[in-house]
């Protein structure tokens, strides 16, 4: 059931979710790709240019890292808030507290796991293109780089989950905290009108 | 005949500073019988609302008691609250608070399978109130998908296919066209004469309050008047007015 009821809250507001699972994507191919060029020991030290800017990609990860973590845990509240009346109803209709969390948290975990999964696939992609730009672009030899980067992979996954962590306790927390009255009322206009 | 609800001595203090103190509701007491259908009839900012939502479970009074079909609320934990809610009441909400991406089907339904009856029992259930209530050609469409007046017997029927003890609503015909709200009104009527449910609803309008048997006024958190429905509707609807034009002066 709970399963269920986290299938057709997120198909029902599939646009939404699509958006944020792009973002998510984005950010995570994007994140490995600088990992992967950052990590890359052979790539670096065989490249004097390319040691130069290896600061730039350390830079890049650190700033990227602390934007994406805002990201994941605005956009995906945002989401939960647009659907604090449909948890309002199942409260109303005899759905547990725990077992809301549940569904949130179920939702958290698809979405963790898949845009984790396809972000790290494209980030390959990415960073390979990007390696090839890069030689081009400075007219060096590709020499010793290999965009399948353990370290990246490993960071990037270890990142990434724990930020997903952080949203899904913090939603939790505020899933907990918010009066029943509140979610069941939800952007409803016609309580605030004078009756 | 059966006491449903019994609400003594309720008083509902707003805010939690002393400086913004706001009383909602001073002293109210009264009980609903099995079979009745009360209206709670006043000016906006009397403190129906907030009665409303206090009589559901959705909001706790400062002081006071509430008992319903035999249950003191006061005892309950949110848990249990949750499983009293979703057993003994029913809701209808001036916005229906349908689920947008369940059909019609899975919504009056949902009340029954999350309480894990078998899907026989339910199919069976359902269809037949959806009979009653004339929306079973729709039952595998969703809400976007029907008409208002559709939308608000779904409604309905969300809010008695678990056989409630009590229906509550808010305003329910508040976002309502007239031909709507006077269908709703009707229909609430005759499940109450017919199948005997109670129903308590609130309502600032006299027409609305006309169709319900017994009514309490309320002005300024306190119970000022009761009025029992004896002869026909319509001449209901002129005592309801008459009473409100005398509270008004
Ligand atoms: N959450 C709240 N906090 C503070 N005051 C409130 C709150 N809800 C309602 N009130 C006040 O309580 C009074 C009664 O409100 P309400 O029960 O909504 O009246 P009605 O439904 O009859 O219009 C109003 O004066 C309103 O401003
Ligand atoms: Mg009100």
């Amino acid at each position: 059931m709970i399963i269920k009821l986290a299938r057709t809250g997120m198909k029902g507001k599939s646009k939404d979710y699509l958006i944020l699972f792009s973002g998510l994507i984005c950010s995570v191919s994007v994140f490995y790709m600088f990992l992967s060029l950052s990590t890359n020991r052979d790539f670096i030290t065989n490249n004097s240019v390319i040691n130069s800017i290896q600061l730039v990609f350390w830079v890049g990860t650190a700033l990227l890292s602390i934007i994406t973590f805002f990201y994941i845990l605005y956009a995906h509240s945002f989401l939960l808030t647009l659907r604090k009346r449909e948890f309002g109803t199942y409260l109303l209709l005899g759905i547990k507290r725990k077992q809301i969390k549940q569904v949130a948290y179920y939702e958290t975990t698809i979405i963790a796991v898949s845009s984790i999964l396809i972000g790290i696939l494209s980030g390959l992609v990415l960073s390979y293109l990007v390696s090839l730009g890069i030689t081009k672009q400075l007219d060096i030899e590709l020499v010793g780089f290999h965009p399948i980067s353990l370290p990246a992979f490993l960071v990037t996954v270890v990142y990434f989950s724990l930020a997903f962590l952080v949203t899904s306790l913090w939603n939790s927390r505020k899933l907990s905290k918010t009066p029943i009255l509140e979610l069941v009322h939800a952007n409803v206009q016609t309580e605030e009108a004078p009756s | 005949m059966k006491t449903i609800l019994t609400a003594s001595r309720l008083k509902k203090v707003y805010g939690s500073k002393k400086s913004n103190h706001y009383t909602a509701l001073q002293d109210i007491s009264f009980s609903i019988r099995e079979g009745e259908f009360v209206g709670i009839m006043g000016p906006s900012g009397s403190g129906k609302t907030t009665l409303l939502n206090i009589l559901s479970t959705l909001d706790q009074a400062t002081s006071g008691t509430i008992s319903i079909d035999g249950i003191v609320l006061s005892a309950m934990n949110e848990d249990q609250l949750s499983e009293f809610r979703s057993k003994r009441l029913g809701f209808i909400f001036q916005d229906f608070n349908l689920l947008e991406n369940m059909t019609v089907f899975e919504n009056i339904s949902l009340p029954l399978s999350l309480h894990g009856h078998p899907p026989g029992v339910i199919k069976e259930r359902v269809t037949k109130l959806a009979a009653t209530l004339s929306i079973e050609g729709v039952l595998d469409k969703f809400p976007s998908e029907i008409s208002g007046g559709q939308k608000q017997r779904t409604a309905i029927a969300r809010a008695l296919i678990h056989r409630p003890a009590l229906v509550l609503g808010d305003e329910p015909t508040g976002a309502l066209d007239s031909k709507n709200a006077t269908t709703l009104l009707e229909t609430l009527s005759t499940l109450n004469e017919e199948e005997q449910v109670s129903i308590a609803m609130v309502t600032h309008d006299a027409k609305s309050a006309s169709y319900c048997s017994r009514l309490f006024f309320i002005q300024d958190g306190n119970i000022i008047r009761e009025l029992k429905r004896t002869q026909t509707r319509e001449r209901f609807y002129d005592e309801i007015v008459d009473v409100v034009s005398e509270l008004g002066r």
